[in-house]
C-alpha cells in the first residue's frame, strides 16, 4: 500500500448559505496512487472541483467548511495540517492548473515573474546559485588563454567555489533571481514552450491561449509536485489546442513521475488520458475503476446513463437516451442513493439507505444495492 | 409576486449583516419620519416667534434653545428636514430622470448624437459645480425653488455619463441581440431593456447624492443663494447663527448636527446598497 | 443530400469588421472575420457549421439574420436576396428567421419575467397581445416542456437547460421557417443536452424548420445534422453530408480536427494529428491557403495561391490544393 500517493477517506464538505447547507461532498473515498492518472468525471455540481480544492484545502471559508474526513499524502492527514504548513504543501507537493488561464493568470506580471515567484517560494536555491556562479567563471575561463594569471586565478576560485557546495552560503537576492529565473526556463523547456527565453518575459495577454496554459502547467510543474490537480484544464481551449495539451500531459506523466488528477466533464479525455476514473454524482462517488473497464462494462445506472447520453463520434445513434429527472438539490438531497429518483431499476433500499462501496468485480467499486446487500 | 417578494427578503438579510448600514438605515427612517410627522411632533410651527424667549439656551421648554428673534431651535430644526428632504429627493430624482434618459438614449445610438451629448455634458462638467449652481440661483432670483432648480442643472450631467457607460456595456450584451433579432424598435430595447439593467450603479449613486445635495443646498443657503433668512432650512439656520456663534452656540450646532447626520446616514445607506447589489448578480 | 427545396442560399459571403485606430478613428486593419462563404440549406434540412474559435461560424450566423451587415456577398432566402435590403423590408422577414443563442445566462433579460421574454416578439410585431398573448405564450411554454407557473418567474430561477428551452420557445412565437441555433447546448450538462438535442430534432420534425446548426463540437453536429461544412479562419473547407465526411474527411485541416476529438471509447485508437501552432487571428490571415502554417501536408503552392471550393465528389466539397 505504499503505492499510494493520496488517501481519501471519508470526506464530506457543506456550504453554509443563505438558502441553507449545501452538501456538496458527502462521505467521499478515493485513491490516488503513485505515478497514476486518475479522472474525476461527473456534471456540473457534482462535486468534482469541490473535491479538487478540499485536498488543497483552497475551499472558500466561509461558506464552504470540510466537516468531516481525512486526507491522507503519504500517510499524513492533510486536514490536521495548519495553514503555514499548507502553504508549503500548495504549489510544491500538490499543484494545481485551472479551467481558463486567462482568468486566473496575473495580467500585470510577466510570465517569468509569476513562474519564478513560486519557485522561489518553496525551493532553497543555494546550491543552484552557486552552480550558476561556477557556470559562469568557467565560461570566463574557456576564453582566456589556460596559462594566463587570470586564468589561474579563475580556477583557483572555481575550486573555492566548488568546495562551499556542501554548505552553499546565503546568497544575495538577484543571484537567487537570477537562478529562478534559470529554472524557470528549465521548466518552460519542459513543456515545449516555444522559444521560452522570449516567453519569460511577456505578459499573459501577448500569449495565445494554449501557450497559457502551457505557462500555468510550467509553473504547476515548476517545483517537481507528486501531485497535478488540473481542473477542467483543456474546457476553454479549442479542439486542436486541446490536443496539444492533452498530449503534453501524456509526455509530461512518463517524464516527470507524478500523479494527475483530471477533472473533467469530458468522457472522451477520460478514455484517452485516465489509468482509472472515479464516477461522480451529486457529491458522492458512485463507480471507481480502471478506464477500460469502465467503458467496458459500466455497473452503475447512472454511469450507463450517462455513456448513453453523449452522441458518439465513432458510433451511429437514432435518438439519445436521456437520464429522466434533474441532478438533486443538495440542500435536501434525496435519502439514501442520491440517484435513486432517477434510477430505472430503484428498489426499497435505495430509497432509505446509502449505498455502500460494493466490490462485485476485483478492482471495481460501484455505490449500489444491484450489486450488493448491506453488510457485505 | 413570490419571486420579488424573496428577493427582497434576500436584500434584507444581506443589508442586516453589517452594523453601519443598519444604523444608517435606522437615522434615513428617522429623518423620513421626523419630516412626515412634523405637524404632530413640533411643539411649536416654524416661524413662530417668542420674542421674549430670545437666545434662550436648552431648556425643557425649547429642547435645542431659541434662535435671535425667538424661534424654537428643535420645531424649526424639524420643519426644515422637511424642506432639505424634498430639496435632496427632487434634485436627485429629476436629475436622475433627465440623466438616465439622455445618457442611455446616447450611449446606445453612439456616433454622432452620442458625441454630441457628451461634448454638452462635459461643458457642463467643467464647471466646478457649486460656482454653477450659485450662477443659476443667482440669475434666476435667490429662493429655494431657484436652488432645486440650479441643482437640478448642475447634478444631471453626472448621471447621463453614469449611465452611459453602464449602457455601453449592456448593448453588446446577447439580450439585447436577441431583442433584435425578434423585431424589437430601438426605443422599446433602450427603455424596456437597456436601461432597467443600467440602473444599478446609479441607485448606489443616487443615494450618496441624497447626502451630497443636503450638505451642497445647506452650503449654498450659507451664503446666501437658496432660502432667505429666517426660512427654517438648516443652511440658513447655521448661517442665522453664525453671528451668535459664541454666545448662542446651540443656534448653529444643532442644525448642524442634523445636516452631519442626515448626510451621514445617505452615506451609509449607499454603501450598503452598494455592497448588496454588486456580489448579488454573482449568481 | 435532400432534393427539397433551397431555403436558403448564401453566396461569397464576407464581413470584415474594421479595426479603428489614429485619432478620426479611421480603419486602420481588418478582421477578415468571414472571407467569402458559400453554401446552400434545403428546405427540412440541418445543416452543421463547425469550426474552432475565430473562424467565422458564429458571424456567419448573425449575417444571414442581418443582425450584423454584411459587407459583400449574397443571402438568398426563398430565393430573394436580403443581404442588403433595408429595415422595413427585413422587419417583416424577421418571423421567419429566428436564432437560439449560446448562452442561455446572457440571451434572456434578467429583468423581465418569462411571459414577457417569450411574449416579446408578438407583442412588437403586432400579432397579439393582452389576454390572446397570455395564450399563446403559454402554449409555447408547453410544446418546450414548461409549465405556466414558470410564466411570472424571472430567468435566474432556472437552469441553464430551462433557460435553454426559454430561448427555443422565444424563437418559436413566430413561426419561423429558419431557425440558426448558435452553439446551443455548449454551455449545458451532458444530460441536459441530450435532452435539449432530442427536443429540438422533434421539434424540427413536428414543424417543419430548417436549422443552421453552429457549433465547435463535432459529435453534437454529426448527431444533428444532414449535412456538414468545416469553417478555418473565415472559409469553408470542406462540405459534405454526414456520412460522405466522415466515412472520408478530404482536407488536412479536417482530418486533424476529427482526430483531435477524444473518443469516449478506451478501446479505439486512431492516427494520432496533433497540429503544431495556435489558431491563427483573422486580422492578419495567412497568404495563399489559410491552414498552410499548420498543415502537414502542405506544399509550394499552398503559401502562393488559395485553393478553390471544389466538388470533388457528388455533394463533397473540398478546398485544397491536394485534392482535386
Amino acid at each position: 500500500m505504499s503505492d499510494i500517493l493520496i488517501s481519501i477517506r471519508n470526506l464530506s464538505t457543506y456550504f453554509y448559505t443563505y438558502a441553507g447547507v449545501v452538501k456538496a461532498l458527502e462521505g467521499v473515498d478515493l485513491e490516488i496512487y503513485k505515478r497514476e492518472t486518475l479522472g474525476l468525471v461527473g456534471e456540473t455540481g457534482c462535486g468534482k472541483s469541490v473535491t479538487a480544492l478540499s485536498i488543497m484545502q483552497l475551499v472558500p471559508n466561509p461558506p464552504g467548511k470540510i466537516v468531516s474526513g481525512q486526507i491522507l499524502l503519504e500517510g499524513e492527514d492533510l486536514l490536521k495540517k495548519s495553514e503555514e504548513e499548507m502553504r508549503k504543501i500548495r504549489g510544491a507537493k500538490i499543484s494545481m492548473v485551472f479551467q481558463d488561464p486567462m482568468t486566473y493568470i496575473n495580467p500585470v506580471l510577466t510570465i517569468g515573474d509569476q513562474i519564478s515567484e513560486v519557485i522561489l517560494l518553496h525551493q532553497d536555491l543555494r546550491k543552484e546559485v552557486l552552480a550558476l556562479k561556477i557556470e559562469e567563471l568557467q565560461g570566463k575561463l574557456e576564453k582566456l588563454d589556460p596559462t594566463s594569471g587570470t586564468a589561474r586565478d579563475f580556477k583557483s576560485k572555481i575550486e573555492e567555489l566548488e568546495k562551499k557546495m556542501i554548505d552553499p552560503p546565503k546568497p544575495s537576492k538577484s543571484d537567487v533571481k537570477k537562478a529562478a529565473l534559470k529554472k524557470t526556463i528549465e521548466t518552460l523547456k519542459l513543456v515545449r514552450m516555444p522559444y521560452p527565453e522570449r516567453v519569460v518575459k511577456q505578459y499573459p495577454h501577448e500569449l495565445s491561449g494554449g501557450m497559457r496554459q502551457r505557462a500555468m502547467i510550467a509553473m504547476a510543474l515548476s517545483c517537481g509536485p507528486s501531485l497535478l490537480i488540473a481542473d477542467e484544464a483543456t474546457t476553454a481551449l479549442d479542439v486542436t489546442i486541446q490536443a496539444q495539451i492533452l498530449q503534453l500531459l501524456n509526455e509530461l506523466k512518463k517524464e516527470i513521475g507524478a500523479s494527475i488528477l483530471i477533472i473533467t466533464h469530458d468522457l472522451g479525455i477520460v478514455a484517452e488520458m485516465c489509468d482509472r476514473v472515479g464516477v461522480m454524482y451529486a457529491g458522492v462517488v458512485v463507480e471507481y475503476t480502471g478506464t477500460k473497464a469502465l467503458f467496458r462494462k459500466p455497473l452503475h445506472p447512472y454511469t450507463q446513463g450517462l455513456l448513453r447520453s453523449i452522441p458518439k463520434l465513432h458510433k451511429e445513434i437514432e435518438r439519445l437516451e436521456i437520464i429522466p429527472g434533474s441532478v438533486p438539490n443538495l440542500i435536501y438531497p434525496p435519502p439514501g442513493c442520491r440517484f435513486h429518483p432517477r434510477c430505472p431499476y430503484v428498489m426499497d433500499i435505495c430509497r432509505k439507505e446509502r449505498p455502500p462501496m460494493f466490490e462485485p468485480e476485483e478492482g471495481h467499486f460501484v455505490a449500489c444495492y444491484l450489486y450488493g446487500q448491506r453488510g457485505d | 409576486m413570490a419571486p420579488r417578494v424573496r428577493e427582497l427578503r434576500f436584500t434584507i438579510f444581506l443589508l442586516k449583516q453589517s452594523p453601519l448600514v443598519v444604523a444608517g438605515f435606522i437615522l434615513m427612517f428617522a429623518f423620513i419620519a421626523m419630516a412626515v410627522f412634523a405637524p404632530w411632533i413640533t411643539p411649536y410651527g416654524p416661524e413662530e416667534r417668542i420674542w421674549e424667549s430670545k437666545l434662550q439656551p436648552p431648556s425643557s421648554q425649547h429642547i435645542f434653545g431659541t434662535d435671535e428673534s425667538g424661534g424654537d431651535i428643535f420645531s424649526r430644526l424639524i420643519w426644515a428636514s422637511q424642506l432639505d428632504l424634498a430639496i435632496a429627493v427632487t434634485v436627485v430624482g429629476t436629475a436622475m430622470a433627465i440623466g438616465s434618459a439622455m445618457g442611455a438614449v446616447s450611449g446606445y445610438l453612439g456616433g454622432k448624437t452620442d458625441e454630441v451629448m457628451m461634448r454638452i455634458t462635459d461643458i457642463f462638467l467643467a464647471f466646478p459645480a457649486l460656482i454653477l449652481a450659485m450662477t443659476i440661483a443667482a440669475a434666476l432670483g435667490r429662493n429655494l425653488t431657484n436652488l432645486t432648480i440650479a441643482l437640478i442643472i448642475v447634478w444631471w450631467p453626472a448621471y447621463a455619463r453614469l449611465i452611459r457607460g453602464q449602457v455601453l456595456s449592456e448593448r453588446e450584451k446577447l439580450y439585447v441581440e436577441a431583442a433584435r433579432a425578434v423585431g424589437a424598435p430601438t426605443r422599446r430595447i433602450i427603455f424596456r431593456h437597456v436601461l432597467p439593467n443600467s440602473i444599478y450603479p446609479l441607485l448606489v449613486n443616487a443615494t450618496l447624492d441624497l447626502g451630497g445635495v443636503i450638505l451642497t443646498a445647506a452650503g449654498l443657503s450659507f451664503i446666501g443663494f437658496g432660502a432667505g433668512a429666517g426660512i427654517a432650512e438648516w443652511g440658513r439656520m447655521i448661517a442665522d447663527g453664525r453671528n451668535y456663534l459664541f454666545q448662542s452656540p446651540w443656534m448653529a450646532t444643532f442644525p448642524g448636527l442634523a445636516i452631519l447626520l442626515s448626510a451621514l446616514a445617505m452615506n451609509l445607506v449607499g454603501d450598503g446598497l452598494r455592497d448588496v447589489l454588486d456580489p448579488r448578480l454573482r449568481r | 443530400m435532400s432534393t427539397a427545396e433551397t431555403l436558403l442560399e448564401v453566396k461569397e459571403l464576407k464581413k470584415h469588421f474594421p479595426i479603428r485606430g489614429g485619432i478620426f478613428g479611421r480603419a486602420v486593419g481588418y478582421v477578415y472575420a468571414v472571407d467569402g462563404v458559400s453554401f446552400k440549406i434545403g428546405k427540412g434540412e440541418t445543416m452543421g457549421l463547425v469550426g474552432e474559435s475565430g473562424c467565422g461560424k458564429t458571424t456567419v450566423g448573425r449575417c444571414i439574420l442581418r443582425l450584423i451587415e454584411p459587407t459583400a456577398g449574397e443571402i438568398l432566402f426563398e430565393g430573394e436576396d436580403i443581404a442588403r435590403i433595408d429595415d422595413k423590408q427585413m422587419i417583416k422577414l424577421r418571423p421567419k428567421m429566428q436564432i437560439v443563442f449560446q448562452d442561455p445566462y446572457a440571451s434572456l433579460n434578467p429583468r423581465m419575467t418569462i411571459k414577457d421574454i417569450v411574449g416579446e416578439p408578438m407583442l412588437v410585431n403586432g400579432i397579439a397581445k393582452g389576454l390572446e398573448l397570455r395564450r399563446r405564450v403559454l402554449e409555447l411554454l408547453v410544446i418546450v416542456g414548461l409549465s405556466e407557473d414558470h410564466m411570472n418567474r424571472f430567468p435566474h430561477e432556472f437552469s441553464g437547460g430551462q433557460r435553454q428551452r426559454i430561448g427555443v420557445a422565444r424563437a418559436l412565437s413566430l413561426n419561423p421557417e429558419f431557425i440558426v441555433l448558435d452553439e446551443p447546448t455548449s454551455s449545458l450538462d451532458v444530460s441536459v443536452q441530450a435532452q435539449t438535442l432530442n427536443m429540438l430534432q422533434d421539434l424540427q420534425r413536428k414543424l417543419d424548420l430548417t436549422y443552421l446548426f453552429i457549433s465547435h463540437n463535432l459529435s453534437v453536429i454529426k448527431h444533428m445534422s444532414e449535412k456538414i461544412a468545416v469553417m478555418y479562419l473565415g472559409k469553408i473547407v470542406e462540405i459534405a453530408s454526414k456520412a460522405e465526411l466522415f466515412r472520408s474527411q478530404l482536407h488536412p485541416y479536417t482530418q486533424a480536427l476529427f482526430a483531435a476529438i477524444p473518443i469516449p471509447d478506451p478501446e479505439i485508437s486512431r492516427e494520432r494529428i496533433v497540429l503544431g501552432g495556435d489558431v491563427p487571428s483573422p486580422v492578419n490571415p495567412p497568404s495563399g491557403c489559410r491552414f498552410n502554417p499548420r498543415c502537414p501536408k502542405m506544399i509550394p503552392v499552398c503559401k502562393e495561391e488559395e485553393p478553390e471550393l471544389i466538388e470533388v465528389r457528388k455533394g463533397h466539397y473540398v478546398a485544397c490544393h491536394l485534392v482535386k
